[in-house]
């Protein structure tokens, strides 16, 4: 106690001390800098008519000062992505180094300073885009498991049969009869999750606690192949027998027919490609841009897809009509452990811009069209496995 | 004094210069069209609809009840949802009549399948059209036509849903295929027990055996004509060949004071893999059908047993005990040591190596519960499917992507039923049989 009490005293004794000499001898041994020169300035007075002369004469060239503020906003725009600590990955979103299909180095030319902040905006949207619709995705609701559901054996029949195949021509579809939309009469999907057993404790909590995050890379770009490569009714065909010779000319002939007629999809042009792609108009905002990417993601229906197509990744390039329906679909990009996976994963990706845009229509901004009359959408079905 | 000077100046020059670059980078990389992320997609079922096929002249009956079919295969996948015919707005009346696109959107039906049947003496014809509603067009060879007799208009039904399934989700059908089961009766400690085949959902069930001798583990030759399976006829387990078309039986590598069970075909037909007791040791052997004798596989003082080859026929998984709880083993199709492959914890037993060569079921016992599972072929990426007082046998469908397995209830009354689950581990479900049925063994599809 007392111990404390002398050093505490001495402490105190050796500051008071120090503040002492500071006092006397502080500004002998730090000479502070020079104190700053009071600024003297000359005045004479003027009459008003020497001065309107002095003014007209001093006249500043007004295109230096936006030139000089250029540089002054940019580095203020740029430490926006305030919530992650790396301000580095921005441009990480768009990482498509390798294609370089247009280097275009000079992409503004335009001085105005306003696209030169929207530009930034855009950069940081594709961080936005994911967040945004992560949230936005429902939760799954567990549902019951399937009740075994008994199939009565209507009759009994020996497996003694003959399935004798044919292909028909697809006549209906060419005689599509046009009519209005009409009232929908049976329920929405209500998106009903079945359930496992092994993990029935966990599987609301597994839903949503898997990143569900797009890979921000996507893989190589694929040589754009066609969905379904014909998995050939041929292949479906042979492998029944059948009772005659004539019915298995009949057969070899209709196949022939099915496998030489491809789908038409007039509809659907491949997207145009190359430098018309590049956008023309003002970019679109993180919101609009998020606002599509709900919109589609609402009707991105995986659950009947392939263990392969779950496990694939495409970038599907959609050309759009000024009224917002989609008129051509070109896949561009892909990664996936089989071509029968990506092909699936395409169709599904095909099928929900074409849903998207029947049911609500894509929220496109009509001002816009320049920049949206093209758009690269990348659907990553990697994850979703795990819902 | 000069040069220590500049050399900071080109220090801090590239430095500026690499951040010029870096910042560049994303307006370089916007040079093509706007890229937006879509997803997370939803997980559903997918809503279709299969109006009543149109009777094309004396098959009412019959394009009704394979209607009926083709949707229950489809919703019996999980994957589809049928739109009710109540909810319909448009009727198809005619097969090759026009189709009114925009009714069936209109009640969110994403696939629309037509369908038309007819009957001539004894011969029946299916043809059908699945069209992709939004698109407007038939799905890429989704348009076909079966015909034979009308005894088999339920195996036309399964093929049409087989190829509607396979031209939506990208996995082989599975519906046109057959379960060969061992069927039971009687109470839990004198069950009689006999080999039957069904179709894959419980219908037309056939009964191969009578019930005067145990039978187990059958299992589906790779062309579906026979049938291995251990029988208890001679008082001793003994693996028994049978010819599915005749019913003639064979007994197999017949060896006095020797036991023989779990066989299984290797994916040529060739050969047979199987377990052979001698002297209370158990050793997994081989035997050419064509006469090339027996093999010895395995040499261990542990059991060796439940045998399953990869289906390219060069790897064989396996059960042992030699680490002191059974695991599983992968080693060559002419033997030797093998490679533990599973790792957890429990007991794991009874592989089975899937028909697309991806994944391994098994059946895992741990904390007093019962698994059916599913790993790589490397033991990782375990997932159990299921849980329950007791789970064995996986047997995979011809496509590789669902299971059908014994399960069993608790109890002095206990049961035995067959159920089926995707390897998701979503769409469990029970299959119909008429009594307590096991040992489930999947069918390739049917020619």
């Amino acid at each position: 106690m007392e111990k404390r009490f002398e050093t505490g005293t001495v402490v105190s004794a050796a500051g008071h001390l120090g503040v002492i000499l500071w006092v006397l001898v502080g500004d002998w041994l730090f000479p502070a800098s020079a104190p700053p020169e009071p600024l003297v300035m000359t005045v004479s007075t003027l009459t008003s008519a020497e001065f309107d002369a002095l003014q007209a004469a001093s006249t500043p060239n007004p295109a230096e000062e936006p030139a000089a503020e250029v540089p002054a906003t940019r580095p203020a725009a740029r430490p926006e992505p305030a919530p992650e600590p790396a301000p580095a990955p921005e441009p990480t979103p768009q990482p498509e180094p390798a294609p370089a299909p247009e280097p275009d180095p000079v992409p503004e030319p335009d001085p105005m300073p306003q696209p030169q902040a929207s530009d930034l905006a855009q950069a940081q949207t594709e961080q936005l885009i994911e967040t945004e619709s992560t949230e936005i995705q429902p939760l799954p609701e567990a549902a019951d498991i399937i009740a075994p559901d008994p199939v009565q054996p209507e009759t009994e029949a020996p497996v003694s049969d003959t399935p004798e195949p044919a292909v028909s021509e697809d006549v209906a579809a060419d005689q599509v009869i046009p009519q209005e939309p009409t009232e929908a009469t049976a329920p929405r999907d209500t998106g009903d999750v079945t359930r496992t057993e092994a993990n029935e404790t966990q599987t609301a909590e597994t839903g949503m606690a898997t990143s569900l995050r797009p890979r921000a890379k996507p893989s190589r770009p694929a040589p754009a192949p066609e969905p379904d490569p014909a998995p050939t009714a041929s292949a479906e065909l042979n492998v029944q027998p059948v009772d005659d010779q004539a019915t298995e000319d009949a057969i070899a002939a209709l196949l022939g027919e099915a496998v030489e007629t491809p789908v038409e999809t007039p509809a659907e042009q491949p997207a145009t490609s190359g430098g018309q792609n590049r956008p023309q108009g003002p970019p679109l905002t993180g919101g609009e841009m998020g606002n599509i990417a709900s919109a589609i993601s609402r009707k991105w229906n995986l659950g009947a897809s392939s263990t392969d197509a779950l496990s694939s990744l495409v970038v599907v390039r959609v050309s759009f009509a000024a009224d917002g329906t989609p008129t051509g679909f070109e896949l561009i990009e892909s990664s996936g452990p089989s071509q029968g996976g990506i092909n699936t994963l395409y169709e599904t990706a095909r099928r929900a811009v074409n849903r998207a845009h029947a049911e609500g229509g894509l929220p496109l901004p009509p001002d816009k069209y320049d920049t949206w009359r093209v758009l690269d959408l990348v659907f990553d079905a990697n994850g979703m496995r795990a819902r | 004094m000069t040069r220590p000077m500049r050399t900071p100046f080109r220090t801090l020059l590239a430095v500026v210069l690499g951040i010029l670059t870096l910042a560049a980078a994303p307006v370089l990389a916007q040079s093509g069209p706007p890229r937006i992320v879509i997803g997370p997609g939803v997980i559903e079922p997918m809503p279709i609809a299969v109006p009543t096929f149109v009777d094309e002249g004396g098959a009412g009956d019959y394009a009704r009840q394979i209607t009926r079919v083709v949707i229950s295969d489809l919703e019996g996948t999980g994957f589809f949802r049928t739109i009710g015919e109540d909810a319909h707005i448009s009727r198809i009346t005619s097969f090759d009549g026009g189709i009114a696109f925009e009714d069936w959107k209109a009640i969110n039906a994403q696939v629309l399948v037509t369908g038309a049947v007819s009957v001539a003496g004894d011969r029946i014809t299916v043809k059908f059209r699945a069209y992709d509603v939004f698109n407007g067009q038939v799905l890429d060879g989704a348009a076909l036509q079966f015909a034979g007799t009308t005894q088999g208009w339920r195996r036309m039904a399964h093929k049409v849903a087989d190829v509607v399934y396979s031209k939506i989700t990208g996995e082989g059908g599975y519906f046109d295929s057959r379960v060969v089961f061992v069927s039971e009766s009687g109470p839990k400690n004198a069950r009689a027990k006999r080999l039957a085949v069904m179709d894959y959902d419980g219908a037309n069930v056939q009964y191969l055996t009578d019930s005067s001798a145990i039978v187990l583990a059958p299992r589906f030759s790779p062309t579906g004509d026979r049938i291995l399976y251990t029988s208890y006829e001679t008082g001793f387990p003994r693996i028994t060949l049978m010819d599915v078309g005749s019913l003639r039986r064979q007994t197999l590598e017949e060896q006095p004071g020797t036991m023989t069970f779990a066989p299984r075909f290797s994916p040529d037909g060739q050969t047979v893999v199987f377990s052979l007791e001698r002297g209370g040791n158990t050793d997994i052997y081989a035997l050419s059908l064509g006469g090339g004798g027996l093999r010895q596989l395995t040499n261990s003082p542990s059991i060796e047993t439940a045998p399953s080859f990869s289906p390219d026929g060069s790897q064989i998984v396996f059960e042992s005990d030699r680490t002191g709880t059974p695991q599983i083993y992968i080693m060559p199709a002419s033997g030797g040591e093998g490679t533990r492959i599973s790792g957890g914890e429990g007991r794991y037993g009874t592989p089975v190596w899937s028909p697309r060569g991806d994944y391994i079921a098994f059946t895992k016992q741990n904390a007093g519960r019962f698994h059916i599972g599913v790993m790589r072929t490397d033991g990782s990426e375990e997932r159990l499917l299921t849980a329950s007082f007791l789970d064995e046998g996986p047997t995979w469908a011809p496509n590789g992507r669902v299971l059908m397995f014994t399960r069993e209830t608790a109890g002095a009354g206990g049961q035995t039923s067959l159920w089926s689950v995707d390897i998701t581990g979503r769409n469990l479900k029970q299959i119909p049989t008429e009594g307590p049925a096991s040992d489930p063994a999947w069918s390739p599809l049917l020619p």
